[in-house]
């Protein structure tokens, strides 16, 4: 009852959050946003991999392939929050911003032998930015000032559902609704006629679904291999936007619910889990995303195939089979991407280093995880962003048992 | 398990307080084009225009200051003649001495300073004593095409070369007949000179008429500084000199007076105008507009396509409009020279007028710009956007146009032509910007 407490308090409290800025991205502009991390702490600790990852004691939202490897008559919530910090800078000023905000709820249990669920509730992405730039006015050589501010994100609240078809093979669907307001202000100042101030207050909402499956099996007496693969299918968010266009004082365009629609694409994803010794956890994460096939609402020559790359490693120095769940881990890895966005013929890449642990607390699976990440996204040079940033991540994984009343004939 | 829960609320409570108010939004300047939103200020100069010139039927040219004497001829627009009628009112006499003896009746008036035209050369015209009383018409105006009968004969013949500058009386000697006439009349304290009502029976009205092509110089006389003198002397005792004076029958202020003015436009480039409707489009006329207040020439602008702007992107908002009209090099001259602002009205798909240009300011016009660089020919710019925003709510292609010239109410004082033509090369005598915002995003 207390997990379903926490997960009421913690729903409210991330959709009350959502009025914040979870973010002063200046890439948060393009598309829906800076995109939230939700694979859970373990995976973030370890290069933001797990595709291959199954836990009897750790929740990977990654793949929901592995809801599988949940016990039976058990009930395991996972709650995360983040903290970030963030140096971004450019060639004209360099600043320091702290963003704070709660990272996923989830709630997973197993329905049957076969089959186990999950519930969860995430922001997903997030806007925050006020850009200064310049425009060419179309058909002159000239330019003008323009400026673009920005707020709001998307939620996610999903169901997943794992089904093991063999004792080794498993297969998920996580499915995810999608909604959210994004409150965009551009001001183009050109200098014939007066300033031209376009609102759009859209809201979003959408659906998408995210198969997964996971394979694993013994090499040897001590040696496991688990390979996985994730799907996103490419989805369609649809927006209504109220829409004003000001001239000046004088509203020339003034539009409710205009619609309009984003298109994500499609994302895959494989993945490889090597197990030693019940000691040692190595994964390996490689995901692809065409992003020159989405539609988000801009020029799509600046989007760029999106190739992932991450690794991680897992310690469980005290491996003790008998208590499994007293054993602190340790882990390490990183990650590498190419970026979906190219911005003056640069694709914004970025990487980051990690690390993390999960101690146990008290009795039982429980544990509290932690998570950071140190990392850089962009480049100071042709006139662009970098952002450096270290984000902490803090989440807590509660077990509680279902008992199943015994029946006496 | 009790303590560990309350710990958990307790942590995410302190990080919700803190996710509240971290820190402001950091404003950032990135480089040209950060956001290619398709969506901005666009300037569009590629729109279709429809440039000709056009004829009003008529323009009021009564009541005006001016009164326009003589002819002019050129190759743009043709011929002009400037034939104006007025009248003359009673006077007020008082005859204390009988021995007067008649001299000469004269029209006398003072050059305005107007004139177009070669002033070396004589201008000659025929006064005529108008038949028919000159009255408005029903709408309260005359116009440049009205006409009133003229008795056969003249009662006077001018001839003079033109000192439009000079600030001295001109006179025009008339007939005596008429003269002796008046002169008996006054004599004899007859009402016919002395109530304006017997006097207009009598008199009704004179015009300067010059015949077509007879003139190469038109000029203009102060309408008020017109009257007719009966000049007299009284008869001499041999040592008294001969002291001249006259009796004077004064302009009628409050009567009937107007510019016939006669447009001919044969062996010009209108020479066809009245065959094509008098709106002659600009490819007929060797890519120029023209323009000339007192025949009603206008020249006229159409754009019949500004409502598709709302076409030309999802989200369309339109800022500015000007549009740049240069006067042909050497149809401007110190004789004839531009004027610092014309008029601009808007006409429907009759061409007529339906208002005049304007803003929430005031009246817009064509204001004459002269470019620092002296090599640049003077050009006239128009601030168009009030047109735009108008038309551009127009659900169908519009009819509507701009007509560019002298203000309408005083068109019949000037008969001078202009002419518009592409300054450059590309043969577009408009050059026409129009700054939009329009989103071309889908």
């Amino acid at each position: 009852m207390r997990q379903i407490a926490l997960i009421f308090i913690f729903s409210l409290l991330i959709f009350v959050a959502k009025g914040q800025n979870n973010t002063n991205s200046p890439y948060s502009v393009f598309g829906i946003g800076e995109l939230e991390y939700t694979g859970g702490s373990r995976n973030m600790g370890m290069g933001e991999s797990g595709i291959a990852l199954r836990s009897e004691i750790f929740l990977n939202s990654v793949n929901p392939a592995s809801l599988t490897a949940i016990p039976q008559q058990s009930l395991a919530t996972d709650l995360g929050i983040n903290f970030r910090f963030t140096n971004l800078q450019n060639q004209y000023k360099s600043a320091n911003v702290l963003n704070g905000n709660i990272s996923w709820a989830v709630l997973a249990f197993p329905i049957n032998r076969t089959f186990a669920a999950s519930l969860s509730l995430n922001p997903k992405s997030s806007v925050g930015y006020t850009i200064y730039s310049t425009k060419n006015l179309e058909g002159t050589s000239a330019s003008y000032p323009v400026s673009y501010t920005g707020t709001g994100g998307l939620s996610e609240a999903s169901v997943g559902l794992g089904t093991l078809i063999t004792k080794k093979f498993s297969l998920g669907l996580k499915s995810s609704v999608l909604w959210g307001n994004m409150a965009k202000t551009t001001l183009e100042t050109p200098s014939i006629g007066s300033t031209i101030t376009r609102t759009d207050n859209t809201r979003y909402a959408g659906i998408y679904l995210k198969p997964g499956f996971q394979y694993h099996s013994k090499l040897g007496s001590k040696t496991i291999l688990t390979l996985g693969g994730i799907a996103e299918f490419s989805s369609y968010l649809n927006g209504n936007t109220d829409l004003s266009i000001v001239s000046g004082s004088t509203t020339i365009v003034s539009e409710t619910d205009q619609t309009s629609q984003i298109k994500l694409p499609f994302k895959a994803g494989m993945g490889m889990a090597l197990e030693f010794n019940s000691k040692y956890l190595l994964t390996f994460d490689y995901n692809r995303s065409d992003w020159t096939n989405a539609d988000i609402n801009f020029n799509s020559k600046r989007l760029a195939i999106n190739n992932s790359y991450h690794m991680g490693l897992e310690i469980s120095p005290k491996n003790d089979l008998q208590h499994l769940g007293h054993t602190a881990k340790y882990r390490i890895g990183g990650w590498y991407q190419t970026g979906y966005l190219s911005i003056y013929g640069t694709q914004i890449s970025s990487y980051a280093a990690t690390c993390g642990m999960s101690v146990p607390i008290r009795r039982d699976r429980n544990s509290i995880n932690i998570a950071v990440e140190a990392g850089r996204q962009g480049t100071i040079d042709s006139q662009l962003i970098r952002e450096t940033y270290v984000k902490l991540n803090c989440s807590f994984t509660l077990w509680e048992h279902w008992f199943t009343p015994r029946k006496f004939d | 398990m009790k303590r560990c829960f309350r710990f958990i609320v307790g942590i995410f409570l302190i990080a919700f307080l803190f996710s509240c108010n971290l820190s402001q939004v950091e404003d950032f300047t990135v480089g040209e084009g950060f956001i290619d939103s398709g969506a901005g200020v666009v300037l569009i100069d590629t729109m279709n225009i429809q440039t000709s010139t056009i004829r009003f039927d008529s323009i009021i040219t009564n009541g005006l200051t001016r009164i326009l004497v003589g002819g002019y001829k050129n190759s743009s627009t043709g011929t002009v003649t400037c034939i104006p009628h007025l009248d003359i009112t009673s006077g007020s006499f008082t005859i204390t001495d009988t021995d007067l003896l008649y001299d000469s009746l004269v029209v006398r008036m003072v050059y305005d300073g107007y004139y177009i035209g070669d002033t070396t050369k004589q201008i000659t015209f025929d006064i005529k004593k108008v038949s028919e009383v000159l009255k408005l018409r029903d709408d309260g105006y005359l116009y440049n095409t009205s006409s009133f009968d003229l008795a056969d004969g003249n009662i006077g013949q001018a001839s003079f070369y033109p000192r439009p500058h000079t600030t001295k009386d001109f006179n025009i000697r008339l007939k005596d007949e008429l003269g002796k006439d008046l002169f008996y009349k006054i004599m004899h304290k007859n009402d016919t000179v002395s109530t304006s009502s017997y006097f207009k029976e009598y008199f009704k009205g004179m015009a300067f008429v010059s015949a077509e092509n007879q003139n190469q110089t038109a000029v203009g006389f102060a309408h008020d500084s017109l009257s007719v003198r009966v000049y007299y002397h009284e008869i001499l005792k041999t040592s008294e000199s001969k002291v001249k004076t006259y009796f004077t029958f004064p302009v009628d202020a409050t009567g009937v007076w107007y510019n016939k003015i006669s447009h001919n436009p044969a062996g010009s480039l209108l020479e066809n105008i009245a065959q094509s409707k008098n709106d002659l489009p600009s490819s007929l006329t060797s890519d120029q507009i023209m323009l000339q207040s007192g025949s009603g020439i206008y020249a006229k602008i159409k754009i019949p396509t500004i409502n598709m702007l709302k076409g030309y992107g999802k989200n369309v908002a339109f800022i500015a409009s000007s549009i740049k009209i240069t006067p042909l090099v050497g149809s401007y001259s110190e004789m004839n020279p531009l004027p610092d602002s014309l008029t601009v009205y808007i006409a429907d798909r009759k061409n007529r007028i339906t208002s005049q240009l304007k803003s929430t300011t005031g009246y817009i016009y064509a204001n004459k710009v002269t470019p620092a660089d002296f090599s640049k020919p003077p050009y006239y710019e128009i601030n168009i956007s009030p047109f735009f925003t108008s038309e551009m709510s127009n659900l169908t292609t519009s009819d509507n146009s701009l007509l560019i010239g002298s203000v309408a109410s005083k068109a019949g004082i000037s008969v001078n032509p202009f002419v518009l033509a592409a300054g450059d090369s590309q043969s577009k005598i408009v050059k026409m910007q129009v700054y939009c915002y329009i989103d071309k995003s889908n």
